[in-house]
C-alpha cells in the first residue's frame, strides 16, 4: 500500500472516530466535556490534514512491506469472535478445546491422522495447562457455560 | 542501621526464606510471562497464603514475586511480542525485532540483566535514601503530575519521529478512548453509548493484551511463515550481553533506573509508564537514535532496568507513608496491615528487624533472580521452535482467560478481540499502536490531575497560578517543551551541516 | 437392549437429580461460595474480607473464592452481586453510601431493593484532619475560617459522590461554609495531598488516616461516640456541631434468598463477628469494626438513602 492511500484511509479513520465521539457526547456538561472535546477536534484536524496530505501529495513508497494472506487473516478473526461468543454460553474449556483443535487442524500442514493427533494432544493439553494453573494454583475461575 | 541488616541477612539465609524466595521468583515469572496475568493479581493471590506464615516470611515471598513477575513479562514481550505485565511494553520495541532477527538469546539475556540491575538501584535507593525521597514523592501534587503526564505525552513525539502527526493522532486516539467510563471529576458515566458494563471504563491490561498479543496473532498467521523466528540456541550470549552492557550501557542504565525508581515513587505511576519514558529517553540521547525499534540491546535494556527499579520506587513511601506507589505495592500494604503492621517512618525503628530484612531480601532475590532467570530463559525460548499456528492460536485462548481473569468480566475479553482488530487494521495504514497504548495509561491521570488543578484554581485564583506554582512543575514544563522542540532543532542542526555557510553563522 | 437401559438411566438420573434437590436445600453450604469484593486487592475492603475468611474456615464449612470485580468506584461488582441467582453462592461486600449514590448519580444497574442484608460488620466515621504543623487548632477554627475566607480553604475530599462529598454537602448546609474542595480518586492520594501541603485540611476515614497517625492532627471525629482508635479526640457533636457521618461496610446477597439460606450465613457472620479474637484482629489492622444484624442494616440504609437523596437534591446534584 502506498503512502498516499494510508495517509487518507488513516485521516477517514480519525475523523470518523472523533464524530462518533462527539455525536455520542453531545449531552454531557460543563467539566465532563472539556478533554474529550479538545482531542476530538484535535482528531479531526489532524484526520483532515492526514486526508488532503494523501489527495495532494503523491506519495509512492509504500508505506508497509508485505500484504497479509487476507483469507487466514479473516479465518482466525472471524473464529476468535465466535469463540468469544461460545465462551459464557458453552463455558471457557468446552469452546477453547474446540476452538484449538480447529485452528490446529486448519492452519495445519496437512489432514493426516498424525495431524489430527497433533491437534488433539495439543488442544487438550493446554486446556489441561490452563486449569491446572488457573483453577487449582491460582483459584481464579474460568467463565461457566452450561458445560465445563 | 548496621545491627539491623545484619539481622537481615541472618533471617535471609534461613532455609524456608531462601525457598519462598526461589519459589516466589519462579511463581512470579511464570505469571509475570503469561499474558493476561499480572504482577497484581499474582501477589494478591498469595497474600492469603501468608496468613499462616511469620509476617517477615510472607514478605519475603510477596517480594520475590513482584520482582520475579515484573521481570518474567519480558520473556514474552521478547519472544511473542506480548507484554507479559505492562510494564513491558517498551521491552516490545525492540525485544520481539531481535528475536526475529535470530538473536533471541541476547533479547532475554539482556531482559535479564537490566531487570536485576534496575531492581538493584531501586533497592539501594530504598534503603539508603528513604526519608528524603519520600518527602519529596509527596511534593508531587496535582499540578506536578499533570506535567508529568503532559511529558510522558510529549515523549510521542520522540518515539515517532517519522510520521509525528500520525503517532500524536494515535496518542490523542488512546487518551479520547480512556474517557470511556465514570468521569473522575463528576462521577457521571461517559460513552457508554448505552452499555452500561462499559461503566467500568477499557481496562488497561485488556487492551494492551488486544492492541499488541491478539494484533500480532493475526499479523503472524497472515503471514505464511513456519516459525515465529529462527532459533538456535547462541552460545555464549550471557556472555557477550554482559560485556555490551558494561561497556556501552551503563549511564543508558543507571538513567533509566533512576526514572524507574522516581515514578515508581509517584502513587498512580506505575511500571508501564517508567518503561516507556525510560525507553524514549534512551532513544533521544543516544547518538544514532535511529537504531532504536530495530532490534538493539540499548532499547530492551532501558525497558527493563526502568520497570524493575519501580519496585524499590513503590515501596518507598509505601513503607515510610503507608502511600503505595504501585498496585502491588498497594496490595503488599494490605498484607502488611493485615499482619497488623503499620508503615510510616517508624517501621525503620520499631518494626526495624522486618522492614531490614525485607529490604535485603529484595537485593537476594534481585540477584537471585539472574541464574534462575537464565535457566528459565533457556526453556521459555524453546516456544520459538514450536509451530507458529500452534503458538499463535494458543495466545488466544491465553489472552482470553488472562483478560477474563483481571475483573472475571467477558467485556475485557471483547475490549481484547476489539483493540486487536484496531491495532491490526490500523497498522497497515500507520496507527502507532506505543503511542495508543501510552495515551490511554496517561489519559485517566491527566485528567484527574487536571480537575484537581482546576479545583485548586478556586483557591489560588486563577489556573496559571496553580500550573506554575512549584519549582517541580516549571522544571516538568521546561522538560516537555524541550522534548517537543528538540527533534526540531536536531533536524535544524543536521540540514545545517550540509551547508558550510549556516555553520560559519551558527559558529 | 438398549431400550430398558435407556429407561433405566432415566429413572437413575430423575432419582439422582430429585435426590440432589433435596440433599442441596438440606445441607446448605456444599460447595465454595463467591465472595464479591468490589475493589481491589489490598484495600481496607480486601483486608476486612480476607480477615474474616479466617474465622469463616473455622467454621468447617464451604470456602470463599475471592472475586474482584472492580470498577465504577464499586458499582461494577455490587451489579454483579444485584444479578447473581439468589442461590446462596454469590454473596459480597457492599458499601455505603456507595451503594446509595451510585443507583442515584451514576445509572448504576442495581437499587438498595435487589439485595438480602447480611450484616453490617465496620463503620468507619469521617475525621477532621490536618497536618501537625497546621495553625488549626479545633474544628471550630476550621469552620470559622471557611466562613470569613470563602473559597479559600482547601479541602481535601476523595469522590465526587463518596461519603467524603455527602459530609462536605451536610456542612454546608447546616453550617454555611464553601471552602475549596478538592477531589481525590483514593484515600492514599487523598493523604499524600494532605501531607505535601496541596491541601490544608481533608475529611478522611479513621480507618485511612491511622497509616500516617503520627504526621497528622485529627481536630474531630463525625460519630456519636468518640473512636476507640483516636482516643482523646472529640467529637464533632461534642464541639457543638451536629454532624455524624460515615462509611459504613457489610455483606450481602441477591434479593430472593431462601430464608434457611440467609439465615445461616446471618448467623455464621454473627458469630464470627462477636468472636473477641476476631475483633482484636480488626483493632491490630486499624479497622473499627461494629456489627449490626441484617435487619438493622438494611434499616439504616434505607434511611441514609433518604437522606442523601434530600441533600443532593437541595445542592442542585441530582435531578429531581
Amino acid at each position: 500500500m502506498t503512502r498516499k492511500y494510508t495517509d487518507i484511509l488513516s485521516g477517514l479513520g480519525f475523523l470518523a472516530v472523533a464524530s462518533v465521539f462527539w455525536s455520542a457526547g453531545r449531552d454531557l456538561t460543563g467539566v465532563s466535556r472539556i478533554f474529550p472535546s479538545l482531542l476530538e477536534v484535535f482528531l479531526a484536524l489532524g484526520g483532515l490534514v492526514l486526508c488532503v496530505n494523501g489527495l495532494v501529495k503523491s506519495r509512492k513508497e509504500k508505506a508497509c512491506d508485505e500484504m497479509p494472506v487476507w483469507g487466514r487473516v479473516w479465518l482466525i478473526l472471524i473464529s476468535a469472535i465466535l469463540y468469544a461468543a461460545a465462551v459464557p454460553v458453552v463455558g471457557f474449556y468446552v469452546s477453547s478445546a474446540v476452538f484449538l483443535f480447529l485452528m490446529a487442524m486448519i492452519f495445519g500442514k496437512a489432514w493426516t491422522m498424525a495431524q489430527v493427533r497433533l491437534s488433539l494432544v495439543f488442544s487438550v493439553g493446554l486446556c489441561l495447562l490452563i486449569y491446572l494453573v488457573f483453577r487449582t494454583l491460582l483459584l481464579v475461575p474460568t467463565p461457566a457455560g452450561f458445560l465445563f | 542501621m548496621l545491627g539491623y541488616v545484619i539481622t537481615a541477612l541472618g533471617h535471609i539465609i534461613e532455609p524456608l526464606n531462601i525457598l519462598l524466595m526461589l519459589g516466589g521468583l519462579i511463581g512470579g515469572i511464570v505469571i509475570g510471562a503469561l499474558p493476561g496475568l499480572t504482577a497484581t493479581m499474582g501477589v494478591a493471590l498469595m497474600v492469603p497464603v501468608t496468613f499462616a506464615m511469620d509476617p517477615i516470611s510472607g514478605l519475603i515471598m510477596l517480594g520475590a514475586i513482584y520482582a520475579g513477575a515484573i521481570y518474567g513479562g519480558s520473556n514474552s514481550a521478547c519472544l511473542i511480542r506480548t507484554p507479559g505485565t505492562p510494564s513491558s511494553v517498551a521491552t516490545t520495541f525492540d525485544g520481539f525485532p531481535m528475536c526475529q532477527a535470530g538473536k533471541a538469546d541476547e533479547a532475554l539475556q539482556t531482559a535479564l540483566l537490566a531487570s536485576a540491575f534496575g531492581g538493584v538501584v531501586g533497592t539501594f535507593f530504598l534503603l539508603f535514601m528513604s526519608e528524603p525521597l519520600a518527602t519529596f514523592a509527596l511534593k508531587f501534587g496535582g499540578p506536578e503530575v499533570f506535567w508529568l503526564c503532559i511529558f510522558g505525552l510529549s515523549s510521542i513525539a520522540v518515539m515517532s519521529r517519522d510520521n509525528m502527526l500520525k503517532g500524536l493522532l494515535s496518542g490523542g486516539l488512546g487518551l479520547l478512548i480512556s474517557t470511556i467510563g465514570i468521569d473522575p471529576n463528576s462521577g457521571v458515566p461517559r460513552f457508554i453509548f448505552g452499555y452500561y458494563p462499559l461503566a467500568q471504563g477499557i481496562e488497561i491490561i485488556p487492551a494492551m493484551i488486544g492492541l499488541f498479543s491478539f494484533s500480532q496473532v493475526m499479523v503472524l498467521l497472515g503471514s505464511n511463515r513456519q516459525f515465529i523466528a529462527e532459533y538456535s540456541p547462541s552460545k555464549g550470549a550471557f556472555g557477550r550481553v554482559l560485556r555490551k552492557l558494561v561497556a556501552d550501557c551503563k549511564i543508558n542504565l543507571l538513567r533509566s533506573s533512576t526514572i524507574g525508581t522516581i515514578i515508581g515513587m509517584l502513587p498512580g505511576a506505575g511500571g508501564e509508564i517508567a518503561s516507556i519514558i525510560a525507553y524514549n529517553e534512551a532513544k533521544r540521547w543516544d547518538k544514532e537514535s535511529a537504531r532504536f525499534g530495530t532490534g538493539i540491546i540499548e532499547g530492551v535494556a532501558a525497558s527493563e532496568s526502568a520497570n524493575n527499579a519501580v519496585i524499590g520506587g513503590s515501596l518507598i513511601p509505601m513503607l515510610t507513608l503507608g502511600i503505595p506507589g504501585s498496585a502491588v505495592a498497594a496490595v503488599i500494604l494490605g498484607a502488611l496491615l493485615a499482619h497488623g503492621i503499620q508503615p510510616g517512618f517508624k517501621i525503620f525503628a520499631e518494626t526495624g528487624d522486618l522492614a531490614y530484612t525485607f529490604i535485603i531480601s529484595q537485593l537476594a532475590v534481585n540477584i537471585l533472580m539472574v541464574p534462575v532467570g537464565y535457566l528459565m530463559a533457556k526453556v521459555m525460548a524453546k516456544i520459538l521452535n514450536i509451530r507458529l499456528t500452534l503458538v499463535a492460536v494458543a495466545i488466544v485462548t491465553l489472552s482470553f482467560i488472562g483478560s477474563y481473569a483481571i475483573s472475571n468480566s467477558m467485556l475485557d475479553v471483547w475490549v481484547v478481540v476489539g483493540f486487536g482488530v484496531i491495532a491490526f487494521f490500523g497498522g497497515l495504514v500507520g496507527l502507532d499502536t506505543g503511542a495508543m497504548a501510552l495515551g490511554i495509561i496517561l489519559g485517566p491521570m491527566v485528567e484527574e490531575n487536571l480537575g484537581k488543578c482546576v479545583n485548586l484554581a478556586k483557591a489560588e485564583g486563577s489556573i496559571w497560578q496553580v500550573f506554575l506554582a512549584s519549582p517541580i512543575s516549571i522544571l516538568l514544563i521546561l522538560l516537555t517543551l524541550l522534548s517537543i522542540l528538540a527533534p526540531i532543532l536536531l533536524g535544524l542542526r543536521k540540514k545545517c551541516r550540509k551547508t558550510p555557510s549556516c555553520m560559519e553563522t551558527l559558529s | 437392549m438398549r431400550k430398558s437401559f435407556a429407561r433405566l438411566l432415566m429413572i437413575f438420573v430423575a432419582g439422582y437429580m430429585a435426590f440432589a434437590t433435596v440433599a442441596s436445600a438440606a445441607s446448605y453450604p456444599d460447595k465454595p461460595i463467591s465472595m464479591i469484593i468490589s475493589f481491589t486487592a489490598g484495600g481496607s475492603s480486601d483486608v476486612q474480607a480476607r480477615i474474616m475468611q479466617k474465622y469463616w474456615n473455622k467454621l468447617d464449612t464451604q470456602p470463599w473464592v475471592f472475586v474482584y470485580k472492580t470498577g465504577a468506584g464499586g458499582a461494577i461488582g455490587s451489579g454483579e452481586i444485584a444479578h447473581a441467582k439468589p442461590n446462596g453462592y454469590t454473596i459480597g461486600g457492599i458499601n455505603v453510601p456507595h451503594m446509595v449514590l451510585q443507583p442515584l448519580t451514576q445509572g448504576a444497574q442495581f437499587k438498595i431493593d435487589d439485595f438480602s442484608y447480611i450484616c453490617q460488620v465496620v463503620n468507619d466515621p469521617q475525621v477532621v484532619a490536618v497536618r501537625k504543623d497546621s495553625p488549626f487548632k479545633s474544628v471550630a477554627e476550621v469552620f470559622d475560617y471557611a466562613k470569613a475566607n470563602p473559597n479559600k480553604l482547601k479541602l481535601g475530599l476523595v469522590g465526587p459522590m463518596s461519603g467524603h462529598h455527602l459530609m462536605y454537602l451536610e456542612t454546608k448546609a447546616k453550617y454555611g461554609l464553601q471552602a475549596c474542595e478538592v477531589m481525590y480518586k483514593g484515600a492514599a492520594d487523598q493523604n499524600a495531598a494532605l501531607l505535601g501541603g496541596e491541601v490544608d485540611v481533608i475529611f478522611g476515614n479513621v480507618n485511612d488516616v491511622m497509616r500516617s497517625l503520627e504526621m497528622l492532627k485529627i481536630l474531630g471525629v463525625a460519630a456519636e461516640k468518640p473512636s476507640a482508635f483516636l482516643p482523646g479526640v472529640p467529637t464533632l457533636r461534642e464541639q457543638g456541631f451536629d454532624i455524624v457521618s460515615d462509611i459504613r461496610r457489610g455483606f450481602v446477597a441477591p434479593k430472593g434468598l431462601d430464608p434457611a439460606t440467609l439465615a445461616f450465613l446471618r448467623q455464621a457472620f454473627k458469630k464470627i463477628a462477636l468472636d473477641p479474637e476476631y475483633q482484636a484482629e480488626m483493632r491490630k489492622a486499624g479497622q473499627p469494626a461494629e456489627y449490626l444484624s441484617g435487619e438493622e442494616f438494611e434499616a439504616y440504609v434505607r434511611k441514609q438513602f433518604e437522606i442523601d437523596k434530600a441533600l443532593l437534591v437541595q445542592f442542585g446534584l441530582l435531578k429531581k
